[in-house]
């Protein structure tokens, strides 16, 4: 607590005290906000007489008084929210008068703000995290494969791996940097694509993100599918391995289709040479996504219970060998053309110029692109210079190209989004330029580089007249998948469920299962424009067979309700039953599992989880001197069996009952989900009790009331989800001086029933998206 | 058999390929009286052994070398073998190379392969943490898979990439630096260091401290270029290009001798010129495809088809597991030969060199990974006693039950030792303290009495 002291000295030092201005004849004077709570609170210690921390609340006469000290208000209205004061021992307020007193104390800001240039914020400048770095790459070099995998780990801030505060630098990463510049223009300027072609995909059956197929058994005419991106138009190959299980009587039949359309059957029979059968499949693909799956035309026996045989750790026992097939990759390979698209458009120029020249047309279309913005002539020029020095040593054109590329691709102007000011002469806040815009934009929905479209549009200066249109265009581009892969993991807290244990039983494909089920609800909420309220009650999700089963919706790969097939290995959206306990992200096996102790369910991570990523209040840690719940409950003389009844207790204790009355209920009412997500009656043998009562006196029960209590503060969860979109989108944390913005986001949402993408074209539209601060005299660092 | 390797003579010629040989006889005049370093080697194999064929009957210094052991005749004193050593928990399975020179308690594994968690450190790496400043490289972690099918992990429990390709390993070993990047890279930094620095006058306060990370680390690059191009001028012996066949294919079913003894042979050069201290070579892997699997026979099938049970009734199994063995002992006997041959400090390479040679599983058929066939070579120097065949756990000879396997030893005695305490022991011989390291819970003195 000391250094809020302090810095409640250094402030009130600075801030002008003497308020007593004449108030404006025959205007009656607007009344200090939360006046009453000052009052009955604060006014003991922080009073005239006591004037503790040389903080005196009691000389304000007026709502303009307290606006015109506004850094002395703000603290304190932290502290109050914190928790911080009123201090230990004095009367605590309720956690709802809290809240009411920094909502009085911010709208009088808002009136005093209401209709003034609002202050943008100010962004330190984002070096290009790993995600950003791979897609960039891809996008300017049109080569598909991600060196920034070796890069270490982005360190987040504020809840996101893209904060241009963490966001650092090390020797290590300028090494790998280098290492990885080198590959890329290896890998671009290649003449021909390394062995018959590049490869673009994997299969990848059970692990999203693995670029190691497994082997996997197929036993029912269920699709196997696999999606590939291809960065260019061109001949490619399907290329598959597999052989059958058993005894290969009859041999397996397979039909490839590709996005649906079948492409060609093929035959499994034991191969005569080595491992696997081989089928090549040619066949010309257009840029972009495509999916391939296979469907097993005569399984000798449709299964009851699908099973598949590897990883071997994950269903070892399964040794009985079963009529099937094996299969070992479906691969995508290509363009079978032997020049890259890439290497065509690097190394594009006018063949009649001098090959100085050439190298100058050369360099000076790949700086524009690798740094977002056309580089200067100077720019072009040291590297002109470098490419002098690489044919001097002996380097051949191509390769002198290349050693100067590679310098591009570790320059400060490629690896950060330098925003340097363009009219600094320009007092007030104003405008980024416009190819800075393009950028925020490109970062923001693909988390990659602008592209022609975005870039040209900037050359013309059109791009901020055109807005809605781009973001509308941005939007239906696969690259937004970006921002739903990216965003909302990390708004979710579900990154880290890869880390979490949880005993045998939740195992990788469990674990994989439940991260896509989460993400392909997002990416549902997105496409489809659903209200940001589905989050909350979205009575439908993502599964497949492995996660229907968890949930108890399956028996034998069947819908339990419909009897319709569910695939083992894809995943379909599931209408959820009206009257089931799930509904929206809440109830999500990989939220409830993320915010599970190992051993039991911890209704105080629940409770922040929805106080932090739903309602935007979080409370503050607990204080240092709190035993752990196990610990607070020991040595009572009943001793309560249940998590909840620890919980009542360690409620019990004055120094916990202000957070926890505000956290507990809201995780008790989700009571009904075990730690892996799993619907339950009891805990342990005692019944679940999933009754709850916030501390307002409302009293709900389980999720159904839950939800019902979450919807009736949708604009508060509305104003969470804003402030988390705009934080990903703008690279830095929020301060009070956005608070306008937000408030101007959430009503525009709140007026478009709420729609998802709504929100995205208002953060686009927002001042500190779109404008950047003035320069300051005498700025602090 | 083995392809002339044209285009390598030339270059060996045309480069006139040297080394760096601090530590050679040689030099021994000319160099301060410095101490021969000490090392470690560390060497996984898949796939299990024939189990009837591994572990002598008899403990001691007495002990008889068994068939596929024969080959080690030649270095019988200067190595133990080890019976009775597991994991206290981790299982293994297919993902044993991750966890043998880890211990991993938590069990599970991390990697793109496989799974999930991040794994836990590996020794080499603890090791090469405290002793890798010292030279060139902190450690060389290779394999013929290469890439993430390594046994490899950092303090983060990521995985340390292989290299696989023997001419890229010489290259950087003899600092050949072929195409000529070191100095590119060198004239790369120095164009972005302006930039960065024209950049950095432009920029406000809080942007500023950025770009001063970026220029720091761009000068401690500039430093490594700097000392890797003035290695490249140090004077050097010649390397034995008899030795190095840099184009073997570890996917060739008759390069895969040339394949494995090149791989040896850098690592003597590595440690020979003192450009590493610690060496992890993770052979290959353990299931489905991969390199060094075409010596005659299906390697990993054939484990499976011996189904623990004795050898006559599954001779042709065992009998392709006896020949990969055996072809593995001699490939490490060779290595062991050429370490010893190395004279440094009035001693031989190996005496200061300990050489783990494991693996991660005992049994194949099920997977097994109780009593694990390891060998514990050279250290002299770092205080191993050689020569002996230890039991630790209790350990029986391994002799048929009702015609199968014999079971699970569960009996430890009193002073359970795991492989994690032998790694410990060999990291802590070096100098390096490992206490808590794996699942280690003492050192094995008994290696060191």
């Amino acid at each position: 607590m000391k250094p809020l002291r302090l810095l409640f000295v250094a402030l009130v030092a600075l801030a002008p005290m003497s308020v007593r201005a004449a108030d404006p004849p025959g205007e009656k004077p607007a009344p200090v906000p939360g006046a009453a709570f000052v009052q009955k609170y604060c006014l003991s210690c922080h009073g005239a007489e006591k004037k503790r921390g040389d903080l005196d609340l009691s000389g304000f006469r007026d709502e303009a008084a307290v606006v015109a000290t506004r850094k002395v208000w703000s603290n304190a209205v932290r502290a109050v929210r914190d928790g911080e004061m009123p201090p230990k021992g004095a009367p605590q307020p309720t956690a709802d008068e809290r809240e009411a007193f920094a909502e009085a104390v911010r709208g009088a800001f808002r009136r005093a703000d209401a209709g003034k240039p609002r202050d943008p914020g100010r962004v330190t400048i984002r070096r290009l995290n790993r995600a950003e770095y791979n897609n960039t790459v891809r996008d300017l070099c049109q080569i598909e494969f991600e060196p920034a995998d070796n890069f270490p780990v982005d360190e987040p801030s504020h809840g996101f791996d893209n904060q241009g505060d963490a966001l650092s630098l090390s020797p290590l990463l300028m090494e790998r940097y280098l290492d990885a510049a080198e590959v890329v223009v290896t890998r671009a300027l290649a003449g021909k694509p390394a062995k018959p072609a590049e490869r673009v995909g994997f299969a990848q059956f059970m692990v999203s993100g693995s670029k190691v197929p497994y082997r996997l058994a197929v036993f029912t005419s269920d699709p196997v599918a696999a999606t590939f991106r291809i960065a260019a138009d061109g001949d490619y190959l399907i290329r598959l391995e597999g052989k059958p299980l058993g005894k290969g009587d009859p041999a397996p039949e397979v039909a490839v289709s590709v996005g649906g359309k079948e492409v060609k059957r093929v035959t499994f029979v034991f191969p005569e040479k080595g491992a696997y059968t081989k089928f090549e499949i040619p066949l010309a693909l257009k840029k972009g996504k495509h999916s391939i799956s296979l469907r097993f035309l005569n399984p000798a026996r449709e299964l009851e219970e699908k099973r598949s045989m590897y990883p071997p750790s994950v269903d070892g026992q399964n040794k009985e060998k079963l009529p099937g097939l094996e299969l070992h990759a479906i691969d995508l390979v290509g363009p079978t053309d032997d020049t890259p698209e890439g290497r065509r458009r690097i190394l594009a120029c006018d063949p009649k110029a001098p090959r100085r020249e050439q190298a100058r047309e050369i360099l000076t279309r790949f700086a524009d692109r690798a740094f977002r913005r056309p580089a200067t002539a100077e720019e072009v020029d040291r590297y002109l210079k470098l490419y002098d020095r690489s044919l001097e040593a002996g380097q051949n054109f191509e390769a002198a190209i290349g050693t100067s590329l590679q310098a591009i691709l570790v320059s400060p102007n490629f690896l950060f989004r330098v925003e340097l000011d363009d009219r600094p002469q320009e007092k007030g806040s104003h405008p980024i330029s416009e190819y800075q815009l393009a950028s925020r934009l490109s970062y923001f929905l693909w988390s990659s580089m602008p592209d022609e479209a975005l870039l040209a549009l900037a050359a013309k200066g059109e791009l901020s007249k055109n807005l809605d249109a781009q973001v509308t265009r941005m939007l239906a581009d696969d690259r937004s998948d970006a921002l739903v892969e990216n965003f909302a993991p990390q708004w979710l807290d579900i990154r880290d469920l890869a880390r979490v244990t949880r005993g045998p039983q939740l195992d990788v494909r469990l674990r994989e299962s439940m991260a896509r089920e989460t993400l392909l609800f997002c990416e549902e909420v997105l496409r489809k424009d659903r209200p940001v309220t589905d989050f909350l009650d979205g009575r439908y999700t993502f599964l497949n067979e492995r996660l229907a089963r968890h949930y108890g919706l399956a028996q034998f790969g069947r819908d339990k309700r419909t009897a319709a097939p569910v695939p083992a290995h894809t995943f379909v959206r599931f209408e959820l039953p009206a009257d089931g306990p799930r509904a929206g992200v809440l109830t999500h096996a990989s939220v409830l599992t993320m915010t599970s102790n190992p051993d039991r369910t911890s209704p105080v991570k629940r409770g922040t989880w929805i106080l932090e990523n739903v309602l935007a209040s979080p409370t503050p840690p607990p204080p240092a001197d709190v035993p752990a719940l196990e610990q607070a409950a020991a040595g009572t003389v009943k001793e309560p069996v249940t998590v909840r009844g620890r919980l009542e207790l360690h409620r019990s204790k004055p120094g916990c009952a202000a957070c926890h009355a505000k956290i507990d209920p809201l995780g008790f009412a989700l009571e009904r989900f075990d730690v892996l997500g799993q619907y339950r009656d009891k805990d342990g043998k005692a019944p679940v009790d999933d009754a709850a009562e916030l501390s307002n006196g409302q009293k709900f029960q389980g999720t159904d009331g839950l939800r019902k209590v979450l919807l009736g503060k949708k604009d508060q969860f509305t104003k969470c989800l804003t402030e988390k979109m705009l934080t990903y989108a703008l690279g830095r944390g929020l301060g009070d001086h956005d608070g306008p913005t937000v408030d101007t986001i959430v009503a525009a949402v709140a007026e478009d029933n709420y729609r998802f993408q709504r929100l995205i074209f208002e953060v686009v539209k927002s001042d500190p998206f779109r404008l950047r601060r003035g320069p300051t005299k005498g700025e602090k660092p | 058999m083995t392809p002339i390797p044209v285009s390598r003579r030339n270059f060996l010629r045309a480069s006139g390929v040297c080394l760096a040989l601090p530590w050679l006889e040689a030099f021994a005049g000319a160099a301060p009286a410095a101490k021969p370093p000490k090392r470690a080697v560390f060497v996984f194999v898949p796939n299990g052994v024939n189990m009837w064929q591994f572990h002598p009957a008899k403990t001691g210094k007495d002990y008889e070398l068994t068939p596929t052991l024969k080959p080690l005749a030649t270095v019988r004193d200067r190595l133990t073998v080890l019976s009775g050593l597991q994991h206290f928990k981790v299982k293994g399975g297919h993902e044993e190379w991750a966890y043998l020179l880890t211990g991993n308690v938590k069990g599970e594994v991390a990697s793109k392969h496989t799974a999930v968690r991040p794994n836990t450190i590996s020794i080499d790496q603890h090791i090469a943490e405290a002793v890798g400043k010292q030279t060139r490289w902190p450690s060389l972690v290779v394999g013929a898979d290469g890439g993430r099918m390594t046994s490899s992990f950092n303090r983060q429990g990521e995985p340390v990439l292989a290299d696989f390709d023997l001419k890229n390993i010489f290259d950087e070993l003899v600092g050949a630096d072929p195409h000529g990047r070191l100095k590119h890279r060198a004239s790369v930094l120095d164009l972005v260091s302006e930039q960065a620095a024209d950049l950095r006058g432009k920029l406000g306060k809080g942007d500023e401290r950025k770009l001063d990370e970026y220029l720091e680390s761009v000068r401690a690059v500039e430093k490594r270029v700097k000392a890797d191009l003035a290695f490249k001028e140090t004077p050097k012996a010649a390397a034995d290009e008899k030795r190095l066949t840099l184009n073997a294919d570890p996917y060739k079913g008759d390069q895969q001798d040339d394949y494995v003894d090149t791989m040896f042979e850098l690592i003597y050069l590595a440690l020979q010129t003192d450009s590493t201290r610690v060496v992890t070579f993770t052979s290959t892997r353990s299931e489905g495809g991969g390199p060094l699997k075409s010596l005659g026979g299906d390697w990993h099938g054939q484990g499976h088809n011996t189904n623990d049970k004795v050898e006559a009734a599954e001779p042709k199994a065992f009998g392709v597991l006896s020949a990969y063995d055996t072809w593995w002992h001699e490939r490490l006997a060779r290595f062991l030969e050429r370490l010893s041959a190395a004279k440094e400090g009035g001693a031989d390479l190996l005496r200061n060199t300990a050489v783990f040679f494991g693996r991660g599983m005992s049994w194949p058929a099920f997977h097994r990974s109780d009593n694990l066939p390891l060998l514990l070579a050279g250290g002299e120097g770092l205080g191993f006693v050689q020569g002996r065949h230890l039991a630790f756990n209790n350990q029986a000879p391994v002799i048929a039950v009702e015609g199968k396997a014999p079971p699970v030893n569960k009996d430890f005695g009193k002073n359970p030792a795991c492989v994690s305490d032998l790694l410990r022991t060999i990291a802590e011989r070096m100098g390096v303290e490992a206490k808590g390291f794996g699942e280690s819970r003492r050192t094995l003195d008994e290696l060191t009495a």
